[in-house]
């Protein structure tokens, strides 16, 4: 009778889902980037990414949309992280500690300071172990609430607020020994 | 700035690299695709009893919660048999599979032509034949069941002496194991490790062919499989 004002796409079972389609296109940056602050190592990026939104793939139908979308994708990073860091190719891999890299030239330049505080913050930052690293990625870069990670990482809240003060701790810790370490301090 | 300032300030980082989210969204669609055909490959290999088809060929993550793919991580177990099939899950109990993840051994270097794939059952004899032998299953269900962790070291202990075989470099005799254990373990537990196992030892031997072939399979029966990444970086070191 009427006009078909929309065009559903066909949920062909080899096609990917119009839905995860637009989450796999807006979120894709976000997850690359969970995963590579969870210590995927670049060459492995891609098979991680792959592995989460196939895992995604598959659980979409059970997302409650009514939840922020990524604490949940973080949920699939991060134990697909967790899985990779298990294996110990990896964990030697990633035991090796990254050279330091050119020693900055001394500047009063703002900016300069600013890149290098965000520099060290990331590698202070990569010496958190995963689990509190995890609870530090979503609370203080990206806002979540605590009762929002707590369930994300499925997790008791109370574990969470504890794995919060101890990642603060480690990260401070961390800062501080590669200050230490540029001769800073 | 002190040092939580400067982490709060990272942000959730910039766009990835296009042309990384581009093969991802290609691999991805292959992947999903190859789930799909899986299915339907595996539900009617079942319903039609044949005991020469790869083994517990359900696509494991389509139906794993992400809670699950934590727990199989640690020791690198995976446990399977969730695909969709809520009737073929009422009926059977959930088998464990068991993937030993190894390193990608490349030897040889012989050319090979793209092999055909395997062929696909049509899902039409999946739907038809299930009934019968769904029931038949029920009854033989707990025999079977209680035997497993007997099978499953015997499984294992074959599939040793074959990764020895491969880490002397003795192609051959990792073949020889490999299809003792095909035979010996129509339904194994550990066929996707075996699978494995044996490509790399075809492409060892010169026999690209019969290893894309294989792979062919390997792929369509195990499509999100931790091996993957060994099998195809052995294949394109052909």
């Amino acid at each position: 009778m009427g006009l078909r004002t929309t065009l559903k796409r066909e949920p062909a079972a080899t096609k990917v889902a119009p839905d995860f389609r637009e989450l796999f296109e807006t979120q894709f940056s976000y997850v690359w980037h969970a995963l590579k602050r969870l210590g995927v190592a670049e060459r492995d990026l891609e098979d991680l990414a792959q592995q989460v939104f196939f895992q995604v793939h598959g659980q979409l139908p059970k997302f409650d949309q009514r939840r922020p979308v990524r604490p949940w994708l973080f949920s699939f990073a991060y134990h697909a992280a967790s899985n990779y860091r298990a294996l110990s190719r990896h964990r030697v891999e990633l035991s090796i500690v990254a050279p330091e890299q050119a020693c900055p030239k001394a500047a009063a330049d703002e900016q300069l300071i600013t890149r290098q505080e965000l520099e060290l913050a990331e590698r202070a930052l990569s010496r958190v172990p995963l689990d509190r690293r995890a609870i530090l990625l979503l609370y203080e870069i990206e806002g979540h609430s605590m009762p929002e990670i707590a369930e994300s990482l499925s997790i008791p809240l109370n574990t969470a607020y504890s794995r919060l003060r101890l990642a603060r701790e480690e990260y401070e810790q961390a800062v501080k020994r590669l200050r230490a370490q540029r001769g800073e301090e | 700035m002190k040092p939580l300032e400067a982490l709060r300030a990272l942000g959730t980082g910039g766009e990835a690299p296009p042309e990384a989210k581009q093969r991802v969204e290609a691999a991805l669609t292959a992947s999903l695709a190859a789930a799909a055909a899986a299915t339907v490959v595996s539900s009617a290999a079942r319903s039609a009893g044949l005991a020469s088809t790869p083994p517990a060929t359900s696509p494991l993550i389509l139906g794993l919660t992400s809670a699950k793919v934590l727990a199989v991580a640690g020791g690198i177990w995976l446990m399977g048999g969730a695909t969709g099939a809520a009737l073929y899950g009422a009926l059977h109990t959930q088998e464990v599979r068991v993937v030993y993840v190894d390193r990608p051994v490349l030897s040889s270097n012989v050319p090979a032509p793209p092999a055909a794939p395997p062929p696909i059952v049509p899902a039409s004899a999946a739907s038809t034949a299930m009934p019968a032998v769904a029931e038949t299953r029920g009854r033989h269900a707990l025999p079977a069941a209680a035997a497993q962790g007997s099978e499953l070291a015997r499984e294992r202990a074959l599939l040793d002496l074959a990764r020895a075989a491969a880490a002397r470099g003795e192609p051959a005799l990792v073949l020889e194991q490999t299809e003792r254990h095909r035979a010996q373990f129509p339904r194994a537990k550990l066929g996707e490790e075996r699978e494995a196992l044996a490509i790399r030892a075809l492409l060892s031997l010169g026999r690209a062919d019969q290893a894309r072939a294989r792979a062919a399979a390997f792929h369509l029966a195990y499509p999100n499989s931790l091996l993957t990444p060994a099998i195809d970086s052995a294949l394109s070191a052909r």
